[in-house]
């Protein structure tokens, strides 16, 4: 497989990103929706994938920030502002939400983050059950807006933004660095100097954000919501399949785990209708991974290049030896 | 003034006391051992130092400042640094990155980084995984994190555990080596008495978490208490000959 040095990546990432842009003109509008739902659930493996995958703390509550996201949205739309100032200012509720519920969720380790992040999730879903204003068990219509166009760039930007926030900051900062330490070692970071509570918040809440701000498109792009479809725990199990089934920790994970898993179940979905088959193609996944792939489909590449690597090295002594 | 003075610490972890009014003054450029059976509490002392517990009672004073109940980060960033008896390593991190993260102040410091890392003898495996190097190497590695925050003390916990006397010849001269370029103060808990015997200006002996000696290594190898901590009230067997302690 040949290696591909910075200018190829530039390279590929141009046409890429030329390749997403052109597409929305040259698909059917029924491609487009199921392209724009990949670029959705790529967007949350991403988010969820700077928490669990970069820090180590594996959130089964995520899809709650998507919910409130979607319910801010259609809260505030119902009451006339526009979509993309809602959309704003869904992500700023959703931030603020984190910041609140990282606070007590942060100080526990492991299994129980897990756990209360999930009871935190839960909370959410019987509370907007029983508020008048969400609609109940009835949910929300949002005013529809047919473009699909627009949903798909709308998707697209926002995916593409937590996509370069994790490369930039958490792939290549100092910041990331630290993220990773308290990942290996959390008591050693804190008494090297590291302020693991502030970064620890920060990340959740960066991690929060994302998913909040794809939860209002999917609001405006579904037209309807309910307690079922945005605050469900299936949400967030996906989230974390998908990073899991990708490779957590890297950037190409989240993208390879949600396209492989999103686009599975569409065409499943294509070929059988609507099945619950989707549920067992997730458990298959987390089998596949920890019994084959803990590191991830990525994992794959990874063994293909050190492999090539290790080839290359044994050559070179050899030509030197000889 | 001495650079660290514990007055009085106690801990209880519930309800078993660990530490019990244990004091010590660390004296600014000293290299002063902290020594004792297994379960003394010495490890739990330097816990409490560097603030992962909340000592029950006593004061700890850096410097003049009362450090006690301050979060860890904040007493790292005040000047001490400490090593991990099992080893903390950032595992997945290289070398590099181990020494590079913990760095104070923005990253301008590739010189020093390069300094350390090959003081430590460490630059072949600057660019591989911790959990990768040989076991030598990550405890090397280990000390060489903890310099890197520019301590003005720096808490050893059984820096050669697991050596043999090659290793551990070669710990003690890198330790002297520490002590002159970086101008710090150690303070070192070691069952080696090679290198405790060695290096160490002072001792605090402990056991069952109360102090039972302080003195220069001389005064503590002629103590009563001590021999008794290490080798028991009763005779030993040598070859024959009963020996008394």
């Amino acid at each position: 497989m040949p290696q591909l040095n910075a200018k190829g990546k530039i390279a590929g990432l141009v046409v890429l990103g030329i390749l997403l842009i052109v597409l929305p003109f040259t698909v059917s509008s029924f491609w487009l929706r199921i392209i724009t739902g990949a670029l959705m659930w790529v967007g949350l493996a991403t988010s969820w994938n700077m928490l669990a995958g970069y820090m180590g703390y594996v959130s089964f509550g995520h899809g709650a920030f998507f919910g409130v996201g979607a319910y801010v949205t259609a809260i505030l739309m119902g009451q006339g502002f526009p979509f993309l100032l809602a959309l704003l200012l869904a992500g700023l509720v959703t931030a603020a939400l984190a910041a609140v519920i990282g606070q007590p969720t942060l100080r526990l380790q492991g299994a129980y983050f897990a756990i209360a992040t999930w009871a935190f999730a839960e909370g959410m879903r019987q509370l907007v059950l029983v508020l008048s204003f969400t609609g109940g068990a009835n949910g929300m219509r949002v005013q529809g807006f047919l473009n699909e166009n627009f949903f798909y760039f709308v998707m697209l930007s926002v995916t593409v933004i937590s996509v370069v926030v994790t490369y930039f900051l958490f792939q290549k900062a100092l910041f990331g660095l630290k993220v990773r330490a308290i990942r290996e070692e959390e008591t050693a970071s804190q008494a090297l100097g590291i302020n693991t509570t502030t970064i620890k918040v920060q990340v959740f809440i960066l991690s929060a954000l994302f998913p909040g701000m794809l939860g209002g498109v999917y609001a405006f792009w579904i037209t309807y919501i309910h307690p079922e479809s945005v605050l469900t725990p299936l949400i967030a199990d996906q989230m974390v399949v998908m990073a899991l089934l990708g490779g957590l920790g890297t950037i190409l994970g989240p993208i390879v785990g949600a396209l492989v898993l999103f686009l599975g179940n569409r065409m499943l979905w294509l070929m059988y209708g609507d099945t619950s088959f989707y549920l067992v193609l997730l458990g298959l996944a987390i089998a596949l991974v920890i019994l084959f792939l803990p590191d991830g489909l990525v994992s794959l590449l990874r063994k293909r290049k050190d492999r090539a690597k290790i080839k290359d090295e044994s050559n070179l002594i050899k030509e030197t030896a000889g | 003034m001495p650079l660290l003075d514990i007055q009085g610490l106690t801990h209880y972890f519930g309800g078993l006391k660990a530490v019990s009014d244990f004091n010590i003054k660390v004296q600014t450029g000293s290299i002063h051992g902290l020594i004792g059976p297994n379960g003394a509490g010495k490890t739990t002392v330097f816990n409490l130092i560097t603030g992962l517990h909340v000592p029950t009672n006593g004061i700890v004073i850096l410097d003049g400042e009362n450090i006690k109940g301050k979060p860890s980060y904040y007493i790292a960033r005040k000047g001490i640094a400490r090593t991990f008896q099992n080893l903390k390593l950032f595992n997945k991190l290289s070398v590099r990155e181990n020494i590079r993260v913990v760095k104070p102040g923005k990253y301008e410091h590739q010189a020093e980084e390069e300094q350390l890392i090959s003081l430590f003898g460490l630059t072949k495996y600057a660019d591989y995984r911790a959990n990768d190097l040989p076991y030598g190497a990550q405890r090397r590695l280990e000390i060489a994190r903890a310099l890197s925050i520019n301590p003005k003390l720096l808490l050893l916990d059984e820096p050669a555990a697991g050596m043999n006397p090659a290793e551990v010849d070669s710990l003690n001269e890198l330790l002297k080596t520490i002590m002159s370029e970086f101008k710090i103060t150690i303070l070192l808990i070691e069952h080696q008495m090679r290198l405790v015997m060695r290096l160490c200006h002072e001792l605090t002996v402990l056991n069952f978490g109360e102090v039972i000696a302080q003195g220069t290594p001389d005064d503590i190898l002629k103590n009563p208490n001590v021999i008794e901590a290490y080798l028991g009230r009763g005779g030993i067997n040598l070859r024959g000959k009963r020996a008394r302690g």
